[in-house]
């Protein structure tokens, strides 16, 4: 009986190391993709909200360094936080979906030049991504569209959608200096 | 004779089931304790993990909102997973500090009259999938109709 017992007590302790072990890293993992998700809101919110109407003139008409897609947004704009190189960049905001990832690939600006994509430094912001969309409002009708391609204004807002593989959604708008 | 003698001091040396349970019983309650700390230490971090969830909402709703003062009528909706309330109150400001900032500068600068209304906006959200939680948030804004 009291073997018995003495052996019901070990399993018990064993068992609530094995929880409070699992509780941790569960926590842990939760914790660090928090942490995680606020970090690239905060990256994009201060790229998208910041932006300047820069641009470069082509056929004679301004064009700004601005376009977007459902998948992909392009910008330019300054990379103060760049560990050896902060100067102005070509930023690419993109989903990858054969990696399930948002990477961004940033090309240093280089005057009039395009961006030379496949040359381009890549910078994984989220891992696990199932699905991603990115919007764009329309400033004078107030519309959302999937794509922005008009080279002379930017959108007046910028919404980031996506999914995770943990099931976790989230919608993300950012206004952009035109809109305020 | 030796061998006897031999078990009668081996069973001395050991310990008894009795002990080895009571010392059990201490180690399961000094880890339950444990674990209600660790438990609670998990349930801090997901509050952390919902406000800083609830706080990219509030950003998204004010940048839905910013430079359309007809938004600030709206009180209550859903977005993103949060279904969100906000009450709008104007705040007043006193400009004119006494005495003043700076010796001869000149006062009309403060005029309150010059400046734009603002408002001081309590967010209340509550997660879609509980009710159970309501998280308040306050964030300020200019009249964007001034």
């Amino acid at each position: 009986m009291a073997l018995t017992l003495a052996s019901l007590l070990m399993a018990a302790v064993s068992g609530l190391i094995y929880q409070v072990g699992e509780s941790l890293q569960r926590s842990d993992r939760v914790r660090v993709a928090s942490e995680r998700l606020a970090l690239v809101e905060a990256l994009l919110r201060r790229k998208i909200e910041g932006l300047k109407p820069l641009g470069t003139v082509v056929d004679g008409s301004a064009t700004l360094w601005f376009q977007g897609d459902p998948d992909a947004v392009q910008l330019l704009a300054t990379l103060p936080e760049h560990p050896t190189q902060p100067r102005l960049y070509h930023f690419r905001f993109q989903f990858v979906p054969e990696r399930k990832q948002l990477q961004a690939a940033l090309v240093p600006w280089e005057g009039r030049k395009l961006p030379h994509w496949d040359t381009a430094e890549t910078v994984l912001l989220l891992e696990g991504v199932e699905r991603v969309q990115w919007r764009y409002q329309a400033f004078d009708t107030g519309e959302w569209q999937d794509t922005w391609h008009d080279r002379r204004f930017h959108p007046a807002r910028v919404s980031l959608s996506f999914t995770l593989t943990s099931g976790q959604t989230a919608t993300w708008v950012f206004v952009l200096p035109r809109a305020r | 004779m030796r061998r006897r003698g031999g078990s009668r001091r081996d069973k001395r040396s050991g310990f008894s089931l009795l002990e080895v349970l009571v010392a059990l019983t201490i180690a399961a309650m000094a880890f339950a304790v444990v674990y209600r700390s660790v438990g609670q230490s998990v349930l801090i971090g997901a509050k952390s993990r919902e406000r800083t969830e609830a706080a990219t909402v509030v950003r998204s709703l004010m940048a839905l909102a910013a430079g359309r003062s007809e938004l600030l009528a709206q009180r209550a909706g859903v977005f993103s997973g949060w279904h969100w309330q906000v009450e709008v109150r104007p705040v007043t400001v006193a400009w004119q500090p006494d005495p003043p900032l700076v010796e001869g500068l000149d006062p009309t600068l403060f005029d309150p009259a010059a400046l734009p209304p603002l408002y001081a906006l309590d967010w209340t959200l509550t997660p879609s999938t509980s009710a159970k939680t309501s998280l308040h948030f306050v964030s300020y804004v200019l009249d964007p109709a001034f």
